[in-house]
């Protein structure tokens, strides 16, 4: 809070911060935009020297090539859609009643069960895929979209459990009390009582199941190959070529892109939540 | 907290029964927790113990997934072999050095940032360029790097442009051994600066105003308040930036996979790249389980600091 008299001084400095937080606006969405406009380029002018600034808006070759029926891309967006979608749904028919139990129950060695999770979130996948895969291969699951599911659930489970934990823990027992005294079961009141409360979590966890799967790379390289490919496996098929062609990777770049820029614009309040597990705000 | 909630519901017996069945004692007594809990941990030791007894029993044989050999057991050698290992060693060493010079930097440039989005709250534009400047938070790492392998590229890429519009010399970026390692650091930082900027924001806005009053009275200069007031009061939020960040780290592998690979020689031959090689291009599964159990013990040890932080947060 400044007077009046302050204020006119401070100015300046408004001004100066005004244009930094453009700045930093500026600096993480360039390489998005830059993209976006190479997308309308040709091979010739995304290779250009100077860069070509402004394309013609109306070349839509490179987007309808990949994305059109029959593109080469509609497969592997297709088979992401299917695995991060199926991810979600099964993630949350397991995470939450396990929550749910952890959060309510009187669960026996409960500190270490959630030690145990946590440390299964963080650890890298990578010190886990090659067991991972194996079993799939053993289990004749290997090269299909259900054994990439598998991996991500179990991956993304810890995640989901431990943050549903502490939103069910922050429902109010008191208002479960009340409907097990006027005789709703205890799977009612987990249904239409807690999950009500609970909403903002049950959002956290879709969401972040949703995009972890939507964005993974590692586990689909190592488990899926050509008919099952996913959007991220077809997209680093560009990173491998010598000449690169980036107007084309450049069109489903910017596709893949687009939910997590949906998700920064409509669901920005649980991103803290979702991407700290809850250590800095619980909601 | 815990210890609160973890009995009441569950010491009621169903009204008018002394004797619950089975049944009963699922669907609404206390062995209801367990069943509801099962799955999960099922899912969970798939993920986490399966991995492990693989990873123990697989190292210490010849395994690999290609050719049917006769499994023999070979004691410790796969550990000495990736002791040995110039390239598992110098990927360790690489990892090491991105998280020094990372680590730092990426907690800096959050407070930097996070203290211009909290000037900068109620301008005009102000939502809109927070909700712009944390894209880089939502998306994936390898789409990030190719975009930067494009923009950065030495001879088509827009990244010279902009240093000559500011009349900088050009730099090779990931086509040059010196430079690589410090560009992988620079587009991991962009892709990361975001969130702990978020965290740390968020611990600031929880810092009562009149603290910063007080120190406005006493004439305290801004660096004072960043020692004596922010950098004390965010502590716990900055050691929880710091192990998510130290986690990332480890776990680097999209953003090197789709720009160097490893290279240019071994320049980005981080920890993820060099067990995937060993793993998935030479197929030496063994050497390979031995590696990730390495990793994976050093994470599990970075997990329980992290939980300690956390079950101090909730006190």
């Amino acid at each position: 809070m400044t007077t009046r008299g302050g204020s006119r001084r401070v100015k300046p400095r408004r001004v100066l911060v005004w244009f930094l937080a453009l700045l930093l606006a500026i600096i993480s969405t360039a390489p998005i935009v830059w993209a976006a406009l190479t997308s309308f380029k040709s091979f010739v002018q995304a290779n250009a020297k100077p860069p070509m600034w402004v394309p013609d808006f109306y070349r839509w070759k490179n987007w309808i090539d990949q994305f059109a029926p029959g593109g080469e891309a509609v497969e592997p967006l297709i088979n992401s859609l299917i695995v991060a979608t199926s991810t979600m749904i099964v993630t949350m028919v397991v995470a939450i009643p396990a929550a749910y139990a952890l959060a309510r129950y009187g669960v026996r060695r409960k500190p270490d069960i959630q030690f145990w999770i946590i440390s299964s979130r963080m650890m890298p996948l990578i010190a886990a895929i090659v067991p991972l895969s194996t079993m799939l291969v053993w289990l004749n699951l290997n090269d299909t979209l259900q054994g990439l599911v598998i991996v991500y659930v179990a991956f993304n489970l810890s995640f989901a459990v431990w943050l549903l934990t502490i939103f069910f823990s922050n429902v109010p027992i008191e208002i479960e009390e009340a409907a097990r005294i006027d005789g709703v079961s205890r799977m009612g009141v987990l249904w239409h009582v807690t999950f009500p409360l609970a909403r903002a979590g049950l959002v956290v966890i879709a969401i972040f199941t949703w995009i972890f799967s939507w964005n993974e790379l590692l586990a689909a390289i190592v488990v899926t190959t050509g008919q099952t490919e996913t959007l991220p496996v077809y997209l680093s098929g560009f990173a491998s070529n010598n000449m690169t062609q980036y107007e084309k990777l450049a069109a489903v770049g910017v596709a893949q892109v687009i939910p997590a820029i949906l998700i920064v614009f409509f669901a920005q309040r649980y991103i803290v939540a979702g991407m700290s597990m809850g250590a800095v705000s619980g909601e | 907290m815990q210890a609160a909630n973890a009995q009441p519901a569950s010491a009621a017996p169903a009204p008018g029964e002394v004797q619950q069945t089975l049944r009963q004692r699922i669907l609404d007594g206390d062995l209801g927790g367990y069943v509801l809990i099962a799955p999960a941990i099922i899912l969970l030791a798939l993920l986490t113990v399966w991995p492990l007894i693989f990873s123990v029993g697989i190292s210490l044989t010849n395994y690999n997934g290609l050719v049917k050999a006769p499994l023999e057991f070979v004691g410790l050698d796969n550990y000495v072999r990736a002791f040995n290992d110039p390239f598992f060693i110098g990927s360790l060493v690489t990892t090491a050095k991105v998280a020094l010079v990372a680590l730092p930097l990426q907690v800096m440039l959050a407070y930097v940032c996070a203290r211009i989005l909290q000037e900068a709250q109620g301008m005009i534009g102000s939502h809109l360029f927070r909700t712009l400047f944390i894209i880089p938070t939502m998306m994936s790492s390898l789409t990030i790097a190719l975009f930067f392998r494009y923009s950065l590229d030495p001879v088509i890429g827009v990244g010279n442009e902009v240093l000559r519009f500011f009349r900088l010399p050009p730099l090779l970026f990931f086509a040059d051994g010196q430079q690589a390692l410090m560009t992988l650091i620079a587009v991991y930082l962009w892709q990361w600066v975001p969130f702990t900027s978020l965290l740390v924001l968020a611990g600031l806005l929880g810092i009562p105003r009149h603290i910063y009053e007080a120190a406005d009275l006493d004439g305290s200069r801004w660096y004072h308040r960043v020692r004596y007031i922010d950098v004390p009061l965010l502590r716990r939020v900055l050691v929880i930036a710091l192990i998510l960040a130290i986690v990332e780290i480890i776990r680097l592998f999209d953003l090197v996979y789709g720009t160097t690979q490893g290279g240019p020689g071994t320049a980005t031959y981080v920890v993820s790249i060099g067990i995937y090689r060993i793993g998935f291009q030479d197929f030496n599964t063994a050497l390979a389980a031995a590696t990730s159990l390495m990793v994976l013990v050093l994470t599990i040890f970075i997990a329980q600091v992290f939980v300690r932080e956390m079950r101090e947060e909730r006190r």
